[in-house]
């Protein structure tokens, strides 16, 4: 029976990983129309901290310890997103700053037009710099979500002297 | 300081520090103004709110999650911020909402679109149910008008009603099965049943069995049912998908319908109703054909009834001429063989008899009814009853207590009573028990629609039973026809039940039979109730028994029929009496203007215009004085009305013999 039934002429392009990235591209305009964009980003956040505190206990494991350096907590940062088709790679990292870019979002092209789903990557590189070295401060200087060609992804830390600015999110160690 | 609904939270010491005003209406009284433990205010399963306010804690960022409220498990909107105090220490300020505008908004927009779903499902349902009801309506409207059009006059009838809902409901096998003799029949049947119940087989089920369940139990009524169909027969048949209904006819189940379905209806959602609309319409038309048939035996007596009196009118005038020329040969001819005139005389009487119970049957002999007590009469009856019927016959008369009056005919209701027990008698060639048995009933409308000819009402009961051999159903149908007999050739005249029939009719009351095969007869017979105050309630007949009358007298006699004319004059005149005869009234008037006479004797139906009755009208006013007596072999309207004799009108039915005759001149001339 199966045997009579038509194929198509091409492959289409729906895939897995295509398929979940366009559910979740509509899920958040759905709720970026429904509830705004700022409130959006908050509940991103939310998702955003669980997720970075599930891969942070990932890693953690994997490089065997109870609490990443700095090189490994960049080290992490740019497998996880590699992991998940994201094109992120070191271009600084010191004692006071660890910077990203990126050159391919995970969410790919459906990201474009979504920037609350920037919330995510900003909340997990933020956890999970937070948890290991004790304070960050993530600002997104650019992102594919919002036009640029590229991501760039800039994480102090230590703290400012001031309240942190307009972009930026502090994240702190968060067990309670 | 805040329009909002606003928490200060410690997370690591689990304590709400602050709560806004508007925080504690949201929440209600669990929540205090300071230091409330979280766990009094919200749930924290699988420690979602731990995690949250520990993310709320470690960013500068909202967070936005859901809470769920300990007390009434109310979800709330809450919006986490870090609070960082200058200590270096932190807190999770919370706002909550109770549903976040734009989420009420679609949640109640969900929440009306199921209700609409709900709806549009609902009213989907509602409509293919209208749809089906009105199919169903117009199925069984349709079966009903095929019912109606069919003919109950004619014996297939239930035949064509089987083959009717057999096509309706597409059964494989439909039987209509009814009462027959108090046992259940299969009256008619198509498919399957045709083929196993060939010829209208009888169940062993009695309609009282059959009807003793409730309503609550009509499963267990069909389960009898089935099980008696299928010990006739029916035991390789599936009755797992039939459809069994009861057939109510006048307002009592009398018998069902089972029509084996192919399957359960399905498709079908109104069975029920169907099922029950089709029924009632089957009940209707089997009582149709009941009172249809009948108004058709009715009609068959009632037209054997004309015919009868009008042959007894004629043979009366015939048998008069003889029985008067027979009595005029015995009285005037000593010499000759007296036995000859005596056995024309013997055959006269006869002849006579018979005319009278043809008259009774047609319901046209004249009646005098009397204020009766039928214990009364019975008792006094009771040693002729006991002559008439044989040793091995025992008699129990069972008179009921407090017994009504009514109006009868004592002779004739002694010839009727007398004319069972002879049926019965025969009936029981080797002995049994003859029940006679009185009683008060009341035959109620249900009863009298059943019944044509039947008035509701009070009636006096009088029944006779024997415990004989019994009446098949084709036997009873017929009993009360005119000549109708099942005893051999000569010992029966075929008249003794119409005489009961003709009289019991004309005395407005009703008779029955019920009969079984082997087990016996009775004969009910109801009269009515005599409502008027009774003063004098008497069964005697008085007959006296004078010897005959040393006649002295002018008689002016009336009779178109001359032969009877003659004889009649002739034997008044040997009576002793002066006799002027004519044929009409016309004539008689004019010698009634001209002289005087002591008596009118008169025929009722006379030639010309004027009869019996308009003489004695006219008579009344030339001598009022003048007795009449009228005769006739044949009573109308002219003086029985309703088969009574009217008020103060003398009567006197022929043919008569010269004794009768003269006892009645005598009495009426010595007034």
């Amino acid at each position: 029976m199966t045997d009579a039934l038509p194929q198509p002429l091409r492959t289409p392009a729906i895939q897995k990983d295509y398929f979940l990235r366009s559910i979740l591209r509509e899920l958040v305009g759905m709720l970026e129309q429904t509830v705004g964009e700022r409130e959006a980003e908050a509940y991103v956040n939310h998702v955003g901290i669980s997720m970075g505190r599930i891969l942070n206990e990932d890693y953690r494991t994997a490089f065997g310890s109870d609490k990443l350096d700095a090189r490994q907590v960049a080290a992490t940062l740019v497998d996880l997103k590699a992991r998940i088709d994201g094109g992120f790679s070191i271009t600084e990292i010191d004692s006071d700053k660890i910077v990203l870019e990126n050159t391919a979002c995970p969410f790919g092209d459906k990201v474009v037009g979504r920037p609350s789903l920037c919330r995510m990557t900003a909340n997990v590189f933020g956890h999970i710099t937070a948890e290991n070295l004790g304070y960050a401060r993530v600002r997104i200087d650019k992102a594919i979500a919002r036009g640029d060609p590229g991501c760039r992804v800039v994480i102090a830390l230590s703290k400012a002297d001031e309240t942190s600015g307009p972009g930026e999110s502090e994240f702190f160690v968060g067990t309670i | 300081m805040t329009d909002d609904a606003m928490l200060i939270i410690d997370p690591k010491a689990q304590i709400i520090r602050h709560a806004s005003p508007q925080a504690m209406d949201l929440i209600g009284p669990t929540l205090r103004t300071e230091d409330t433990p979280l766990g009094d205010v919200f749930l924290n399963e699988g420690n979602d709110l731990g995690a949250f306010l520990a993310g709320a804690l470690s960013v500068t960022d909202p967070l936005l999650s859901g809470v769920t409220l300990a007390p009434d498990k109310r979800t709330l909107s809450a919006k986490g911020s870090r609070l960082s105090l200058d200590d270096g220490s932190a807190l999770v300020l919370l706002l909550l909402e109770a549903e976040p505008e734009l989420s009420s908004r679609f949640r109640l927009l969900a929440d009306k679109i199921e209700e609409l779903r709900a709806e549009v499902i609902r009213r989907v349902a509602a409509e293919k149910g209208q749809t089906e009801y009105i199919d169903s309506l117009h199925r069984s409207v349709s079966v009903i008008k095929q019912l109606a059009e069919l003919d109950v006059s004619s014996g297939d009838y239930l035949d064509m009603t089987a083959a009717v809902i057999s096509s309706s409901f597409q059964s494989h096998g439909t039987a209509v099965i009814a009462e027959n003799l108090g046992k259940l029949r299969v009256l008619a049947a198509t498919g399957v049943f045709a083929d196993i119940f060939p010829n209208q087989p009888t169940l062993g089920l009695s309609l009282t069995e059959f009807t003793g369940f409730s309503e609550a139990q009509a499963d267990r009524w069909k389960e009898l049912l089935v099980s008696h169909m299928q010990h006739a027969g029916a035991d390789h048949v599936s009755f797992a998908n039939a459809l069994v209904m009861p057939l109510p006819v006048g307002g009592k189940v009398r018998g069902a319908l089972i029509c084996l379905m192919a399957n359960d209806g399905q498709g079908r959602t109104n069975v029920r109703l169907e099922s029950d609309l089709i029924s009632e319409a089957i009940g209707g038309l089997m009582a149709r054909a009941e009172i249809e048939a009948q108004l058709m035996h009715a009609q068959k007596l009632h037209a054997i009834g004309q015919l009868t009196g009008g042959i007894a009118h004629d043979f009366n005038n015939i048998l008069a001429v003889v029985l008067g020329n027979a009595e005029l040969l015995l009285y005037e001819l000593d010499s000759i063989d007296m036995d000859v005139a005596r056995e024309i005389r013997e055959a006269a009487i006869r002849g006579a008899t018979l005319t009278s119970r043809l008259l009774s049957f047609a319901r046209k002999q004249p009646l005098q009814p009397v204020p009766t007590d039928f214990n009364r009469l019975l008792r006094e009856f009771d040693p002729m009853i006991r002559r008439t019927i044989k040793e091995n016959i025992s008699l129990e008369i069972v008179s009921s207590a407090g017994l009504w009056i009514s109006q009868v005919d004592r002779n004739q209701l002694e010839n009727a009573v007398l004319n069972l027990a002879v049926n019965a008698r025969d009936a029981m060639p080797s002995g049994g028990l003859l029940t006679i048995e009185t009683a008060n009933t009341r035959l109620d409308n249900e009863y009298a629609e059943r019944h044509s000819e039947v008035r509701a009402g009070q009636y006096v009961m009088i029944a006779v039973s024997d415990t004989g051999e019994g009446m098949t159903p084709e036997v009873a149908r017929e009993a009360f026809t005119p000549f109708f007999t099942t005893k051999e050739v000569g010992l029966g005249s075929g008249l003794g039940l119409s005489m009961v029939f003709g009289f019991v009719k004309q005395s407005l009351g009703h008779v029955k039979i019920y009969s079984e095969a082997g087990v016996g007869t009775t004969v009910r017979m109801y009269f009515p109730r005599d409502l008027t105050e009774l003063e004098n309630v008497d069964t005697g007949d008085a007959t006296s028994h004078e010897s005959m009358p040393p006649a002295m007298g002018h008689i002016l006699l009336v009779e178109d029929d001359t032969g009877v004319l003659r004889y009649l004059t002739r034997s008044l005149e040997l009576l002793g009496y002066t006799v002027d005869g004519v044929t009409t009234a016309e004539k008689a008037i004019e010698l009634l203007q001209g002289q005087r006479f002591d008596l009118l004797l008169s025929d009722v139906i006379l030639p010309g215009g004027k009869g019996g009755a308009e003489l004695a009208k006219v008579a009344f006013e030339l001598a009022p004085d003048m007795p009449v007596l009228l005769m006739s072999g044949y009573t109308e309207n002219s003086i029985v009305h309703h088969g009574r004799l009217d008020v103060g009108v003398e009567f006197i039915s022929k043919p008569f013999t010269r004794e009768q005759i003269a006892k009645r001149l005598k009495g009426l001339l010595a007034r």
